[in-house]
């Protein structure tokens, strides 16, 4: 333990509390967010040295912990993808057997697989409102309150989200073959 | 309601998230109409492939055993900083050194050009008189001594200084192929990149080299870069955009040094303002990953893979040794 934290005052052991509570949480936004392990690891690790800096601003009264919480995250996570946008592969593709397996002109028809490869090329808001609703189950105001958006552009969002999910499947599963790791031009979110 | 208004909330209807006349006027549609019926029936089954997707896909996500330890470590420096009263505006603008990039072919939204442009001309303004400013600097240099990294490019190179805490030392290529005709460097303490391209050929050489807590190589065809296990991925495309700036005069003395080296050798960052944009589209990328240390390694290019690897082995610690006259 660092100077910081070698005398552990109520503070440092709420924040470790709320540390070991919601990391498994954070993580798994992030790394849905962000598709990629190494990003998420250290997103976890920028998502709480931000809540640690700005814990004693936060104030029940204007919503809930979790909702202060997911913004953070996920705000983070959208600046990451803005800052580090290459369209390339995700770095921790999982693969369903070795490398050596797939040609690189293989057409996939793992179901999973497709679907990563459609969310992939969903924008960043599209796919933070996906993942916001369709993982953590997120009311629309809340969703709104965690992206500071109005409630009215979250449902055209996730509207937009799931017919533009919906096309890309019908390229991807369709009879058109694809170069492995080619992404398509992406939306506009709007 | 007609089918165009009722089509835009059939999401936000299975999703229950509608008014109560809302729900009622597309219960009432979806009793005469067909085609809204099966549009229904696809988004509810797509909706749950997401949820199931996605909720399968977080289970296999955990966090490392490490992370509360690694925060740990981070909170204990954020603590300690070796400067305190080190500007904090000084201290946000090493930490947000980056680049443009444009990663989309057609219809997406980016960060506007302009923008761009202003957003990197005051960070390189900001970089720089962090860095010559001789009151700043002497105020921030008799306590905490600046690293100078020297990266190659046309010219001789350039040289880049970065006040405070940097993480790790970043690599240069000591190859690099011919023709490539400028370069754009970001630097803060935890990333380093290193962007080349060559005009004539539409070829680039992105170099990106960032610390990281957790390593882990994605899939693609295994190679190895100078012995260490590493992975090339082909067939990517995509477009980046490079600010050109125009060529820096002599350098001025650094902080260890009485006078200034030829201009040929050096050619530090100073203020100066972007003379012209290229946007360079690709469609034969490649990408090659590796690991030095703690440090993830990445170059993405059009590059023939000969090359990409040529230039992976020959990365070379950038941080030139103070000059002691």
């Amino acid at each position: 333990m660092g100077p910081a934290l070698d005398h552990p005052t109520g503070d440092e052991e709420h924040f470790a509390a709320i540390f070991q509570q919601y990391k498994n949480l954070v993580y798994k936004t992030a790394y849905l967010m962000l598709d990629d392990v190494g990003e998420a690891e250290d997103a976890l690790q920028e998502i709480f040295l931000q809540v640690h800096k700005a814990l004693s601003t936060f104030d029940p009264e204007k919503g809930a912990f979790t909702t202060w919480l997911y913004r953070i995250a996920v705000n983070h996570c959208l600046s990451r993808r803005r800052n580090r946008r290459l369209f390339t592969v995700p770095l921790d593709r999982v693969a369903p057997s070795s490398p050596a397996e797939f040609p690189p002109d293989y057409r996939s028809v793992e179901d999973e697989e497709t679907l990563r490869q459609a969310l992939g090329r969903l924008s960043e808001k599209l796919r933070a409102v996906v993942i916001l609703r369709y993982y953590l189950d997120l009311p629309y105001a809340e969703i709104a309150q965690v992206l500071d958006i109005p409630v009215g552009t979250v449902k055209s969002r996730l509207n937009l989200a799931l017919r533009t999910l919906r096309r890309e499947l019908d390229s991807l599963e369709g009879n058109i073959p694809t170069a492995r790791h080619v992404p398509s031009p992406r939306e506009v979110a709007e | 309601m007609k089918c165009p208004e009722v089509t835009q909330l059939l999401v936000a209807y299975l999703d229950n998230e509608l008014t109560l006349y809302e729900r009622a006027s597309v219960q009432k549609h979806l009793e005469r109409c067909e085609a809204c019926q099966q549009e229904l029936a696809a988004l509810a089954a797509l909706r749950s492939r997401v949820s199931r997707f996605l909720r399968v896909r977080a289970a296999q996500a955990v966090p490392s055993p490490q992370a509360w330890s690694c925060l740990q470590e981070k909170l204990a420096r954020q603590a300690s900083p070796l400067l305190p009263w080190f500007p904090a505006s000084l201290q946000c603008l090493t930490q947000n050194i980056g680049r443009i990039h444009q990663t989309l072919t057609g219809g997406a939204k980016m960060m506007k050009r302009g923008l761009a442009f202003t957003i990197l001309v005051a960070v390189l303004v900001a970089l720089a008189a962090v860095a010559f400013v001789p009151s700043v600097r002497a105020q921030v240099g008799d306590l905490l001594p600046f690293r100078w990294f020297r990266f190659g490019g046309p010219g001789g190179g350039v040289e880049v200084s970065v006040p405070g805490v940097v993480e790790f030392t970043p690599l240069r290529p000591a190859y690099l192929p011919e023709g490539f005709q400028a370069m754009a460097v970001g630097l803060n303490p935890e990333v380093a990149s290193l962007n080349y391209w060559n005009s004539a050929t539409n070829q680039i050489l992105m170099i990106d080299q960032q610390l990281v807590s957790t390593k882990s190589l994605p899939s693609g065809t295994k190679v190895t870069v100078k012995g260490e296990p590493a992975v090339l991925i082909t067939g990517l495309e995509g477009s980046v955009a490079f600010v050109s700036l125009p060529p820096t005069p002599a350098a001025p003395t650094r902080p260890d040094q009485d006078e200034p080296r030829p201009a040929q050798e050096t050619s530090p960052l100073e203020p100066v303002t972007a003379s012209s944009a290229e946007t360079i589209s690709y469609t034969d990328g490649k990408q090659l990953i590796w690991y030095v240390g703690n440090v993830r390694v990445s170059i993405l290019s059009n590059l023939p893979v000969e090359e990409m690897l040529k230039v992976a082995e020959s990365m070379v610690p950038a941080e030139v040794e103070p000059h002691h006259p």
